[in-house]
Parts: C-alpha cells; sequence; structure tokens
C-alpha cells in the first residue's frame, strides 16, 4: 500500500515536472458572433492553403519565460469565413470555380506580449493577415493588408494560455473588424470588378437587406 | 478564540479603511432637461477599447451597473450588445464621440438590431484606477514556531473615470461626467501587518453613477 503511494505521489511529480517544462499550448477560441452585414449581390468563395488552415505561432521568450506554441490557422479561417458568408448572397466556402470573388488570405506575422514582458495587466496579440482578392479568372483586383490588435487583461483569468487566447481571438474580431470595412461599400467592389472586366453577366453590387434583418423576420 | 480574533482584526481593518481620505471630483455637463428612461427601454455600459496600454476594468464597470440597476436602471451587458452588432463595435469599428454616432446607427442592420435590444442610452467609459506613489516597505519572516512581519508600507491610488452619455433616439450625446478619486492606502505591520486600503475606485463609481443615475433617471 505504501509502495503504491510512493509510485502514485513520484508519478505526479514528475507528470507536474514534464507540464512545467512543455511550451504553453493555446488554442484560439473559434468564437465569432454573426456579423450584422449589407449582402452584396456576387458569389465569393474563400481560398486558403494549408500553410494558412493550419498556421502555427512558435516562439520562445527569454528566461526566465517560457516557450508558447499558438494556433491561429483554424480560428483565421473561421472568422474569414463567417464574415463572408454574411458579406455576400452568395458564399460558396471553398469552391471557388464560378465565383465572382475569390479571397486569399496569408498570415503575414504574429506577435504577443504576457504582462511579464511588458509589465502591463494585459497579454496582446498583432496578426498581420494580408488578403488579396481575385477576380473569377485568378487575375488579382486588390491586395488589403489587415493589421489587427487584440489585448485581455490577465485578471481573473484561470491561465495564461485562457488569458492568450482570449488577446488573440479579440485581435481576430479586430481583423473581422477591418475586413469589414473594406467591404462596407459595395461600390468600391464594383469598381474592382469594372476595372478587372470581369463581372459575371448575372452579378450585381446592388445592396441587399442586412443580415440581421433577413434572419430577423 | 482563533476565529475571534480573525473576525476583530478584520473588524479593525475595515473600520480603519473607512477613515483612509478618498476625494472624489464630479463634473457634468448636460442640457438641463434629458428624456428619461421608459418602460422597456435600458442603458448599456461600454468601455474604450482603443488604448493600446489601458482599459478600464470590469469591475469599475461592474460596480457602475449594481448601483444603476439598483437605483432602478435596466443594465444590458456589454458583451451582448457587442455581439449582436457584430463586428461594428469593435475597438477599430466603435463610433470615437456621438458626431459618429449617426454613421454607426445608419449601418445596414444595426439600429433594428438596438432597436430588438431595447437600448436606449450607451454611456462609454473611459478612464482607470492606477498607483501613482509608493512608499516604506514590509517585511515577513517564518521561522519555527514564530512568523510575522514588521514594517509600514503606503501608496497613492489615483481612479479617474469620464462616462458619456448617447441618447440613440436623439442619436446625439445627452451629457457628459466625470469623477475622480485620490487616497492613500497604508500597511502597518507589527507582527501582523493590518492593510488600510482607500477604496478609490469605489469612490469614483459612486460618484460617477450617482450623475449618471440623475441624468438618465427613470420616467
Amino acid at each position: 500500500m505504501n509502495r503504491t503511494l510512493k509510485r502514485i505521489v513520484s508519478t505526479l511529480a514528475v507528470l507536474a515536472l514534464l507540464t512545467g517544462c512543455g511550451p504553453n499550448r493555446v488554442e484560439t477560441p473559434s468564437r465569432f458572433p454573426k456579423p450584422v452585414m449589407q449582402p452584396i449581390a456576387l458569389s465569393a468563395a474563400l481560398q486558403v492553403d494549408a500553410a494558412f488552415s493550419s498556421y502555427v505561432h512558435e516562439e520562445k521568450l527569454p528566461p526566465p519565460g517560457k516557450a508558447w506554441k499558438l494556433s491561429i490557422g483554424p480560428a483565421s479561417v473561421d472568422w474569414m469565413k463567417n464574415l463572408l458568408a454574411a458579406a455576400f448572397t452568395d458564399f460558396k466556402g471553398n469552391a471557388t470555380a464560378g465565383a465572382d470573388l475569390v479571397f486569399r488570405p496569408v498570415i503575414d506575422s504574429v506577435q504577443f506580449s504576457t504582462p511579464a514582458q511588458s509589465r502591463t495587466e494585459f497579454f496582446e496579440a498583432w496578426i498581420k493577415y494580408k488578403v488579396a482578392v481575385l477576380d473569377r479568372n485568378g487575375k488579382p483586383l486588390a491586395e488589403w493588408p489587415i493589421a489587427a490588435y487584440g489585448k485581455r487583461r490577465d485578471k481573473s483569468l484561470a491561465s495564461s494560455e485562457d488569458g492568450m487566447g482570449e488577446a488573440l481571438n479579440k485581435a481576430m474580431r479586430d481583423g473581422a473588424a477591418g475586413l469589414a470595412l473594406e467591404l462596407r461599400d459595395p461600390q468600391r467592389l464594383k469598381s474592382l470588378l469594372n476595372a478587372a472586366g470581369a463581372r459575371s453577366p448575372s452579378a450585381s453590387v446592388e445592396p441587399q437587406p442586412a443580415a440581421g434583418d433577413r434572419h430577423a423576420s | 478564540m482563533r476565529r475571534e480574533l480573525l473576525m476583530l482584526y478584520l473588524g479593525c481593518s475595515a473600520a480603519l479603511g473607512g477613515c483612509v481620505s478618498a476625494k472624489v471630483e464630479q463634473y457634468r455637463q448636460a442640457p438641463t432637461r434629458v428624456a428619461s428612461i421608459a418602460k422597456g427601454e435600458s442603458v448599456v455600459i461600454l468601455s474604450r477599447g482603443q488604448h493600446g496600454d489601458r482599459e478600464t476594468e470590469t469591475d469599475f464597470n461592474r460596480c457602475l451597473a449594481n448601483v444603476l440597476q439598483r437605483e432602478g436602471l435596466p443594465v444590458m451587458e456589454e458583451q451582448a450588445l457587442v455581439d449582436a452588432l457584430y463586428p461594428w463595435l469593435e475597438p477599430r469599428t466603435a463610433p470615437l464621440n456621438a458626431d459618429a454616432l449617426p454613421k454607426l446607427l445608419d449601418q445596414p442592420g444595426v439600429e433594428t438590431r438596438i432597436r430588438a435590444a431595447g437600448v436606449r442610452y450607451m454611456i462609454w467609459i473611459d478612464g482607470q484606477s492606477e498607483t501613482t506613489g509608493s512608499a516604506g516597505g514590509l517585511s515577513c519572516a517564518v521561522g519555527p514556531g514564530f512568523a510575522g512581519c514588521f514594517g509600514f508600507g503606503m501608496w497613492d491610488k489615483e481612479s479617474a473615470y469620464r462616462a458619456e452619455v448617447w441618447d440613440l433616439n436623439q442619436r446625439s450625446s445627452v451629457g457628459k461626467v466625470s469623477s475622480r478619486a485620490t487616497g492613500t492606502s497604508y500597511v502597518p505591520a507589527f507582527i501582523v501587518p493590518i492593510p488600510l486600503i482607500a477604496r478609490t475606485q469605489s469612490a469614483a463609481c459612486d460618484g460617477a453613477a450617482e450623475q449618471l443615475v440623475d441624468l438618465v433617471r427613470p420616467g
């Protein structure tokens, strides 16, 4: 009995030590509300490659800081799909064939800071996206840089991973706000398409009822 | 016996802490006649998130919400409205002043959702509490059969907040309130430390809440 107890205690001690040695792993929460957008009467698709959808940022902070492993890709795909689905009347997901507009994002860089580093009360995260907009023939129409920032106060959080996850979630919401501003003006998209001479005969950019209104009725 | 000593210690701390001074300055800029909140309408307390290095504490907003609710003002939860209007109340897109309010409300779908939520007034809070100076020091030691602290520590704290109230029916600002409280906290320690805390944030909250209730008192 005594031996069993010793084994349990030593196993737990080893596990605790190993947990302390590993990096802080953060899976960014994919919590994005339904956007209030006026859908543009165009079809759109999101084209992401594996580098984007599984993007992980790894960084070892100088001692006494720890290593961090931040999963950015999956939640980034989620917020972009969520926003584009509300911004266009016909969002085709990743089916790019026949879409009037194709959005192809990349993550340019990621930075973060912890309260211990910045000597503030905040976890902070910066994500620099670049969103290329292509027409139905794959011709580039525009490239929008979106610098997203989020922060979360460290008080009342269960762990530093929670704090960083919340900061990243806020950064992605900020990224969504940035992309929403780019898409707010349908006439801007119209001129992009007209300039490229690539509008499909059926495509129109006349405003439709807002997403919130459509679903409320 | 231990329990009684603990109660005595906590009682002394609370009583002496109440003696620590906090100075509250209030400022209100509002027309004499503001439409009172009607039945079924609510207010929402929102924090400014545009500053990189600071943000109003959620404790402060919760304190304000509690006081307003006690006074009969229904308060909608901040995150619920931010989510309902996503992404138009994120730090990047939220209007910075009342002049930009019509642009927000004219955003397709936004006014419908605000009406559905029954929000009449937006109260924007900006400010924070911070330690402005400290002096003294404490040292504690633990030995076989003995533990204790000796020394004297003190620090100054300032809590400064501004609130701006926007009437969503009128699409304009109806008043501004500011509240500032300063105080010094002390921790004398002779074996047992006795914290005498100046509750500046709470004082600033009470000052701001009093003015806000007066501004949009239920009709």
